[in-house]
């Protein structure tokens, strides 16, 4: 008992309908990360949140350092040195790093009027640099920092509690590209030399082997397991398994054999400071996969496929034949669609219903000459899609922002499907989508390359490796690597995506 | 089970806020009656009618701009270039109906001028739009120096425009259930519609799902610019003379009318911007028949914004903490 930093037991919670936590047992080592799993709805935030004091628990108790305790608010829980650091780092962009670490904390007095010291929170905040050695500048305004550096100092905020011990990290890799996922490894390490345990809660399987201790798979609000990361031999598809709770049949799909049918070529496509010459060859009945840090260009490259970016210079040919793209219609025209990489932003109109969105981008199959809706014929189309892509909700005229990521990734998946198009881009298909989901999504993706030339653009190389026939390695603009994936390997991919393929060439 | 439940639940909230609306409206109502036995006369409802087509038909173009996620600040100033146009011309001896169309033109000119600059140049909407207003407004002074322009206003027929009965139904009603209804058919059920909604939605999926973003935030604005020049088109016909300050009156009750809209249906629609436009005009209807001074009339239509506004945003609230709806997608709509 000693030893445990963190015990809850039993803890159950309800809300209405619905049972999130049906009595779980989840304890925390000093100086260990332990990793939360489960997918969407299995009740990892809801166990974060009665930890952080953000609900109240229904039952169950909750011991600290072996001492029975009440969290009935968020600041008891500060007083308890819990900290938790949410996915997005929720930063102020023009203060500059101290300033963000000592938000409200800056001076003594609770005044309007109380005088920030300046040299005294810079003297803090290096004080707090010594102990906790990150590599991040806190002088400069953070809307000039990496991401990783942002999340640093959303740590460091956490962290200026002087009592903090317990530390949730909700989703922290899931916007950081893999260099940084490196060092951020490191600054876990240091974190853990300190003394300090961590809960980690990530969608990445394949992380937890290299972060995590222990890790504990929560599944229908229950504790399916806790087990420890060296001690069993399992791998990311047992762990799946025990997240789903059946065998997954199949993470990714068999691969069909390519036909010669060529239907997207582009020959030297240029845009300065983004990428150069890149040539690709999309056949029928193929995945071209796209591998690329985040920045490497891929993201650029994708929208200029789709005529949202307009390269400087080079040629796209369909079908043999060259075509002028320079808008979003010419695309259209062209019979291309992207389903873009960030689903809330690009791909989907949150507010509105999902036969809204699924119409959207063919309204004149759905529409009289006149352009009058037909709106029976929307929603049995609709109803369609859902069914084809396996949509769980309760209805069409379910709202988008009500649906969880995967559902919502399905739905701007299905405006790209109504939409008929012959090439399909698709870009981070599976970011922010839960295990389950993602092979259904995968299945999808196969499903459709049967029938159309299919790019998958992504900066999780294990994705392009596992459903893609053909890889291109994208490192700061450069094509580093274009094989058939039975020619590469995964290590091979990511070394050429993460150097360029410099230290291999040694 | 639960799902059923939970659509039953969500379905029970819509629908409670028009029963809420509902109320209010019969509350306002009758106290206006208890307080004044003119109000519930067939006459004074008539008159409240036809004070409410007028007005009820700059909150509906106004109804276009907010759906695409903008806001226009200058619909009342083009609505008094626009009537003084019309003025200038009918005091020249021009005909009614030429002088109505290039008066819809002067007003459509500047909403064209709005959109170009707020959906091409991406400047600013409500600064930009204040800024062209006022300019516009300025320009109704060229005309007559600022002053009324009486000129041929009764010999012309002008004043049929508002005045006139066809089978004893006011003009300016036949105009209101015209626009209304055409407009309620163009944003709810035909293509276009989706696009000024998927526009205000989110503005970068919508061109990602290859809707022309700019076109529409454009014909936005030259629609609010339209139905504001033609409602002070039909103020001016009625009071009989072309008064400079003439459209200033439109912008209060045209933006209370749009959110007292939002309020009831958490955004924009027509049957909303009616509904609030029904309330608007009952209740300044019944200050002025117990002779309350304008700035009572100012200080109501302010206060039913103001609450408007807050019933709308706390709704979106509520919708935020269930939907987790992006952050990046409020800072873009703002």
């Amino acid at each position: 008992m000693e030893k445990l930093a963190l015990s809850m037991i039993g803890i159950q919670k309800s809300f209405p309908g619905v049972q999130a936590l049906a009595g779980v047992d989840f304890n925390l080592r000093k100086g260990e990360v332990h990793a939360l799993l489960g997918i969407n709805g299995a009740g990892k935030s809801t166990l974060i949140k009665i930890l952080s004091g953000i609900y109240s628990k229904d039952a169950g108790e909750i011991y600290i350092h072996g001492r029975l305790v009440e969290i009935d608010e968020p600041l008891e829980a500060k007083s308890l040195g819990i900290a938790t650091v949410y996915q997005d780092p929720q930063v102020i962009p023009s203060f500059v790093g101290y300033e963000n670490i000592f938000l409200g904390a800056e001076a003594e007095g609770n005044s309007v009027f109380s005088i920030i010291n300046r040299k005294n929170l810079k003297e803090r905040a290096q004080r707090l640099l010594e102990k906790f050695p990150f590599n991040v500048d806190l002088t400069k305004p953070v809307l000039e920092l990496e991401t990783i550096e942002k999340e640093a100092i959303a740590v460091l905020r956490a962290l200026s509690q002087e009592n903090t011990s317990i530390l949730v990290l909700d989703e922290p890799t899931s916007i950081l590209a893999y260099e940084e996922i490196r060092i951020l490894r490191e600054q876990i390490q240091v974190l853990k030399e300190r003394g300090i345990s961590i809960i980690y809660i990530t969608h990445r399987l394949n992380e937890i082997f290299d972060i995590a201790d222990r890790f504990t798979v929560l599944r229908d609000g229950k504790n399916v397991g806790t087990y420890a990361v060296d001690e069993t031999l399992i791998d990311t598809n047992k762990i799946a398994e025990l997240m789903l709770g059946e065998k997954l049949s199949q993470m990714y799909p068999q691969r069909d054999s390519t036909s010669e049918e060529e239907i997207l070529r582009t020959e030297n496509l240029s845009l300065v400071d983004h990428f150069e010459n890149v040539n690709l060859s999309v056949h029928k009945g193929e995945i071209l996969g796209i591998f690329g840090l985040v920045g490497s260009g891929f993201d650029e490259l994708c929208k200029s496929l789709y005529g949202i970016n307009t390269p400087e210079s080079g040629h796209i040919f369909i079908k043999g034949k060259e075509v002028n793209q320079e808008s979003v219609s010419d695309a259209e025209q062209n019979g291309i669609f992207l389903i873009p990489g960030d689903r809330r932003i690009e791909g989907q109109i949150s507010e509105e219903n999902i036969c809204f969105n699924t119409t959207l981008s063919n309204l004149g199959k759905i529409a009289t000459k006149l352009g009058l809706i037909k709106l029976r014929k929307e929603r049995k189309d609709t109803n369609r899609m859902i069914d084809l892509l396996g949509i769980s909700t309760p209805s069409a005229t379910q709202k988008v922002a009500l649906l969880s990521g995967g559902n919502q990734q399905k739905v701007v998946i299905g405006k790209g499907l109504y939409a008929k198009r012959d090439i399909y881009i698709f870009e981070e298909p599976t970011i922010g989508v839960d295990v389950g989901a993602k092979s259904g999504i995968y299945k999808l993706i196969r499903e459709l390359s049967k029938e159309k030339a299919v790019i998958v653009a992504s900066s999780d190389c294990e994705e392009i490796f596992s459903i893609c026939d053909h890889a291109v390695v994208l490192h700061k603009g450069q094509v580093v690597l274009d094989k058939p994936i039975n020619e590469t390997r995964l290590d091979e991919m990511l070394l050429y995506g993460l150097t360029g393929g410099i230290d291999a060439k040694k | 089970m639960q799902r059923n439940r939970k659509q039953f639940m969500s379905f029970n909230r819509d629908y409670l806020s028009v029963l809420i609306f509902l109320g209010v409206l019969a509350i306002v109502m009758i106290a206006l009656t208890l307080l004044n036995e003119y109000f519930l006369t067939i006459n004074n409802l008539l008159r409240a009618l036809k004070h409410l087509s007028i007005f009820s038909l700059t909150a509906l173009g106004l109804t276009f701009v907010v759906t695409v996620g903008h806001s226009d600040m200058s619909f009342h100033f083009l609505s008094c270039f626009a009537g003084m146009t019309m003025s200038f011309f009918i005091g020249k001896g021009m005909a009614p109906l030429p002088s109505i169309l290039i008066g819809l033109l002067a007003g459509a000119s500047v909403g064209v001028i709005n959109g170009i600059t707020v959906g091409k140049f991406k400047l600013p909407d409500m600064i930009a739009t204040i800024a062209i207003g006022s300019v516009a407004w300025g320009m109704s002074y060229l005309y007559s120096n600022g002053n009324y322009i009486y000129e041929n206003f009764l010999t012309s027929g002008i004043i049929q425009f508002s005045d006139g009965r066809l089978f004893e139904i006011p003009y300016p009603v036949l105009y209101l259930f015209g626009f209304y209804i055409l407009a309620y058919v163009v944003l709810h059920h035909t293509k276009s519609g989706r696009a000024f909604y998927a526009v205000g939605g989110n503005r970068v999926a919508a061109r990602f799902s290859g809707i022309k973003v700019e076109k529409y935030i454009f014909i936005a604005f030259i629609i609010c610019a339209v139905l504001a020049s033609f409602s002070n088109l039909l103020l001016t016909a009625s009071q009989g003379n072309g008064n400079v300050k003439g459209g200033l009156v439109l912008l209060m009750p045209a933006w209370a009318s749009v959110y007292v809209g939002v309020s009831i249906f958490k955004k924009p629609s027509v049957v909303g911007t009616f509904l609030g436009s029904f309330l608007i005009s009952i209740m300044q209807n019944g200050f002025t028949l117990m002779n309350a001074p304008f700035y009572i009339m100012d200080l109501i239509v302010g206060l039913t914004l103001i609450a408007a506004i807050i019933i709308s945003k706390t709704e979106i609230k509520q919708k935020a903490s269930v939907g987790k709806i992006s952050k990046t997608n409020e800072i873009e709509a703002a």
